[in-house]
């Protein structure tokens, strides 16, 4: 009688990769035959992994189509099974894996687009600030939402990303050669996900602030990018797309109470 | 005039589905409770802040889908900690799993899949039970799954399994009349054992949900798809289950070809409705 980690280890391969050869032995063959039962749960496991990640990836669905999508999903889904219960974190390594498919060549952008697709799902799904995050030193100090993310591609894929944004996909009005963008992305007050556009002063600035959270040496940095990089009106946007705690604020609003 | 069930219990409850979520919060619907899947709301952001929400106007049900408690490998300690921290924050009345593994060589299936019933199986699920319970601090109920198969050296029956489940960890059960109802028509047996067999004072919740018939290799197999309106048979069976686990909470699960909200709380109404008609037949065929 085999052990149960043996059962469940040529189940996971009769149900990833399609290869049951070890499993069905021990599987009552009766109508339907054992290949036909274990066939309903490899069936499951490729229509429920594919649609999650067509759920994260639903321009670069677009931009392929959907019997190539669904081909390269099915070979991913068999190389990269999930990691985790929660699809909503899987398919990390797609935009590499789709990006990289030969016959996706004539998309250079195609690996751009699904990685901005991963990073609105992160966003999307980052955990709310907790009360730790507000907390800092005594001095001029901002720390980003916890749904921040800095974004860099060599396309503008934030201008493709949007012309798919009403399902037609059309891109004639989107220069495909405008060149990289970098993006911080993040999650607005009404949970949308969106982003702001960084020139090179404010990338250096944002990036300042990620680890420290110190407002004066993200300044340094943004100043040395760029001398005349301009504090306030980038504060002031950051704070109003909600991409920023303004913890001094809140402290003394609590000390109010 | 007031129907015995009314006195006695919660109105059914409903999965709660995220297109419903706004149709929830605008309409309020009268169901007694609402049912989620444990890991959609581990983020931590708007989707937990949603529950947390709801959790104020009506009871909370976690249903896990993906503890894996048959894993031979052990319980993932990562993920029990997010179920944990989710309990903390949303205080459920309720907290379930399911019979069943998912997780094998690293990988997640994301299914619920079949275990053999054997004594290996039974001592491994019955310590994973122990663990979760221990670590939650509080009673799990647990699921019978609806099964497509069954493993040549099963030696023990799921009634029985699971009987002796709660015997060894004090856990609930949670009775899916339709699961049973799927796992008899695929692999042979009858769904009234379940009810004649389980402990009663153990079952705690009912779930009902629609299924869906295919054919493979030329049988017919049924397939729990959660995809339409709960099957008369399954009705059927329902109104012998609820007079023999007359306390336990009832809820209907729909999860794809999602209806409109109001189809699912008439669904819900339709479950109360059996119920009470169930229940009132009972006292009647005593007082008589």
């Amino acid at each position: 009688m085999p052990a149960l980690h043996e059962i469940q280890a040529a189940f996971a391969e009769a149900v990833i990769r399609g290869n049951a050869e070890v499993l069905l032995p021990q599987v009552v063959n009766d109508a339907p035959d054992a290949a036909g039962r274990v066939a309903i749960y490899a069936n499951h496991y490729r229509v429920t992994v594919i649609e999650a990640l067509a759920t994260t990836f639903p321009v670069t669905l677009q931009l392929v189509g959907d019997a190539f999508f669904r081909a390269a999903a099915r070979r991913y889904v068999r190389v990269v099974p999930p990691a985790g219960p929660c699809l909503f974190e899987y398919g990390e390594s797609f935009p590499g894996f789709v990006g990289d498919l030969p016959e996706a060549a004539g998309l250079p952008y195609l690996h751009d687009v699904a990685r901005l697709e991963w990073t609105i799902n992160a966003a999307r799904h980052a955990p709310d600030p907790q009360v730790e995050d507000r907390l800092g030193p005594d001095r001029a100090w901002l720390r980003l939402h916890p749904a921040c993310r800095l974004f860099a591609a060599s396309f503008n894929v934030d201008e493709i990303w949007q012309a798919h944004q009403d399902g037609s996909g059309r891109l004639d009005a989107v220069d495909l050669n405008a060149g990289p963008v970098r993006l911080l992305v993040g999650r607005m007050a009404d949970d949308a996900v969106g982003w702001i556009r960084l020139p090179a002063a404010e990338v250096g600035f944002v990036e300042a602030l990620t680890g420290s959270g110190d407002i004066a040496a993200a300044l340094a940095r943004a100043q040395a990018a760029d001398p005349a990089f301009d504090l306030v009106p980038f504060l002031a946007a950051l704070i109003e797309n909600g991409f920023a705690l303004p913890s001094h604020l809140d402290r003394e609003e609590e000390t109010d109470r | 005039m007031r129907t015995p069930s009314a006195d006695r219990h919660r109105r059914a409850g409903v999965g709660l589905r995220a297109p419903h979520y706004a149709g929830i919060v605008a309409t309020r619907p009268r169901v007694g409770f609402l049912e989620v899947h444990a890991e959609n709301y581990m983020a931590g952001g708007p989707q937990t802040r949603q529950l947390e929400r709801l959790r104020a106007d009506w009871p909370i049900s976690l249903h896990g889908v993906g503890l894996s408690l048959g894993s031979a490998r052990g319980l993932c300690p990562g993920h029990l900690d997010r179920l944990a921290d989710l309990v903390d924050r949303t205080e459920p009345a309720l907290v379930s799993e399911h019979l069943s593994w998912s997780v094998a060589g690293g990988a997640h299936l994301n299914d619920l899949l079949p275990l053999p019933y054997t004594e290996e199986s039974l001592n491994l699920f019955a310590a994973n039970v122990g663990r979760l319970q221990d670590r939650l601090r509080r009673r799990v109920l647990v699921e019978n799954p609806s099964a497509y198969l069954r493993f040549v050296h099963s030696t023990i029956d799921e009634v029985e399994f699971l009987s002796d489940l709660v015997r060894r960890t004090g856990c609930g059960l949670l009775f899916d009349v339709n699961n049973a109802y799927v796992t008899c028509a695929n692999l042979g047996g009858d769904p009234m054992r379940w009810i004649a067999g389980l402990p009663a004072p153990a079952v705690a919740e009912i779930h009902l949900a629609g299924h869906s018939a295919n054919e493979a290799d030329g049988a017919v197999i049924l397939i729990d798809d959660h995809g339409g309106p709960v099957h008369p048979d399954v009705w059927t069976v329902y109104e012998h289950a609820v007079r023999r686990f007359e306390d336990a909470d009832v809820l209907i699960e729909w999860d794809c070809n999602l209806p409109a909200l109001e189809v699912l709380v008439a669904e819900a109404a339709e479950a109360d409705r059996r119920r009470d008609r169930a229940l009132a037949e009972r006292v009647d065929a005593r007082a008589a």
